[in-house]
């Protein structure tokens, strides 16, 4: 019967194993992925696996079989019911002219209102210590006309370091290229011969966000920041991006799932029934 | 300090490997300090790349490689003291080698700007989680090409690729349910269908096959599923970032 039900779960998952595949090699013109991941035979299949489990979860096996075989089941039906009564959208929010906004578009473009008002204040953004690209005035007979008179010769990276040596000209204190009377680092540098150093893109190290929560009388504020949502009445925040040119908004996800707190406990589940179950002692015997 | 990564690399590598070929003619003790010693200078490169890059070194291909490599000496040492199978020294000696050799030629890109979705308690356990998996399954891969090679000692080499694909999968599907969590903590989702994640998912799923025809009587289809699942994990590691087509966007960075 073991035997018997050991090739039920290896067809099933080499199933499985064939559809991730037809999403995802680059084969021919290319499947469109998510409608394989999505499709009624991936459904099916996870439900039979689904099946499957259930049926070991009543075996007399050991204890970290159970709990491996109990956590998918979880999982799987987290995941249906976050599928199916789940509603995700994105949110764009104001910050030099905050507007309330009291709802999302799901999936399908519908709104679904959140019960209450939500708006963003406070944004920070902290940036790594940058790098500067040195540019070198070009010799007249290189200089090609309608373009600029110079080059990219080198690329000096702040972080780190108290200074920086410039080939030619010599080295350069780190600490005069910011500016502490604007609290930012200087644009553009001029150095001798006509060379200059130039403030390249900055790396954002942490960027963060206050919303401000209004729920008829009640007034709450939740910090949210990348890997730290934030949490109210069922909905979670997620901070995703924000204007780099204006920082006059923020991008978040907002998400609704019911299903939520089952996937997480089954996929903990999963882990701590794997580790059970592959390190009892077998006595050396495979 | 960055030109003394090359050397460094190197003297590692070729301790590994030289340890490999004294495990092979069984001189046991001087292999097991030799491979201690390209271990110590593995450490050393992994030290350095920490202060060059002043944060984690798992930045790059290169800085995970180097850390791969470290985690052959103390798993052998856990098979040898927990499952008497220190005569697989030879095949943990020459998988520490394959990742150090492969770092000398890689680009040592020192800057390393950890990206604000990159700045989570997760990272560490989630990536070690991975290397502490695949250093383990590239054993026992190689394990299964000397029995496809020399069909001897079959039992036995069977026996260890078992004891050591069965401690190598907690591993891996903390590193794929970990990246799950971690994942709908930055992002909302716990899943996103990006080319690395889904490769991660057929690999443990053809490991999950391995365990299942072992246990089926379908037994001797193990090998292939086992074969079927190295390949898949190489693909993991290496081909979603090496070739543009099967690009990942999520894990552009590891």
């Amino acid at each position: 019967m073991i035997l018997r039900y050991m090739k039920f779960a290896i067809i099933i998952l080499c199933s499985v194993i064939l559809l991730l595949l037809t999403g995802v090699l680059p084969v021919g013109k290319g499947l469109e992925a998510t409608a394989v991941y999505y499709s009624p035979v991936m459904i099916l299949l996870l439900g039979l696996l689904s099946g499957g489990c259930v049926l070991c979860c009543f075996k007399r096996r050991p204890l970290g079989f159970i709990l491996v075989h109990l956590g998918v089941v979880i999982v799987l039906v987290g995941a249906f019911v976050g599928y199916v009564t789940g509603v995700k959208g994105m949110l764009q929010l104001q910050l030099v002219r905050p507007v309330a906004e009291r709802q999302v578009l799901n999936q399908t473009g519908d709104p679904v209102r959140f019960g209450f008002e939500v708006t963003a204040k406070d944004f920070e953004v902290e940036f790594y210590p940058p790098v500067y690209h040195l540019y070198r005035m070009l010799p007249p007979e290189q200089v090609v006309p309608g373009q600029m008179p110079f080059a990219k010769a080198a690329e000096y990276d702040t972080a780190g370091n108290d200074f920086i040596e410039i080939d030619g000209i010599g080295r350069l204190e780190v600490s005069n290229l910011w500016n502490e009377a604007r609290g930012e680092w200087t644009p553009r540098r001029m150095l001798d011969f006509g060379a200059f150093l130039h403030l390249a893109s900055q790396t954002p190290s942490h960027y963060g966000v206050t919303l401000q929560i209004v729920d008829g009388e009640q007034h709450v504020e939740l910090p949210v920041r990348i890997n730290h949502p934030a949490g109210y009445k069922g909905w979670r925040f997620y901070l995703m991006s924000y204007d780099q040119v204006n920082r006059s908004y923020v991008v978040l996800s907002a998400r609704h799932d019911p299903g939520r707190g089952a996937v997480i406990a089954g996929i903990w589940i999963v882990i701590l029934g794997t580790f059970i179950f592959c390190f009892r002692r077998t006595g050396g015997v495979a | 300090m960055t030109v003394l990564l090359i050397p460094l690399l190197i003297v590692s590598a070729a301790a590994y490997l030289l340890a490999g070929i004294l495990f092979l003619l069984r001189k046991n003790r001087v292999a097991g300090g030799v491979t201690g010693l390209g271990w110590l200078v593995n450490l050393a490169v992994i030290v350095l790349n920490g202060l060059i890059v002043n944060d984690i070194p798992l930045g790059n291909m290169y800085q995970v490689q180097a850390v791969l490599s470290l985690c052959f000496l103390p798993l052998f040492v856990l098979f040898s003291l927990r499952d008497k199978l220190s005569w697989t020294g030879v095949y943990f000696a020459f998988a520490s080698a394959l990742p150090m050799i492969g770092a000398v030629f890689m680009d040592k890109q020192a800057a390393w700007k950890r990206m604000p979705a990159l700045q989570s308690g997760w990272f560490v356990p989630h990536v070690l989680a991975y290397m502490i998996s695949y250093a383990l399954c590239a054993v026992a891969f190689i394990m299964l090409i000397r029995f496809w090679i020399r069909k001897s000692d079959t039992a036995e080499l069977h026996r260890a690729i078992y004891q050591i694909l069965r401690t190598a999968f907690p591993f891996m599907t903390f590193g794929l349910l970990s990246g799950a969590l971690w994942a709908e903590e930055a992002w909302g989702q716990y899943w996103s269908w990006d080319a690395k994640e889904v490769w991660s998912l057929i690999t443990w799923g053809l490991y999950l096959v391995y365990f299942h025809c072992r246990k089926s009587s379908w037994a001797r289809n193990a090998d292939w599923a086992h074969l079927l699942a190295f390949l898949a994990l190489l693909a993991t590691f290496f081909l979603v970032n090496l070739l543009p087509k099967l690009g990942s966007i999520l894990h552009s960075y590891a």
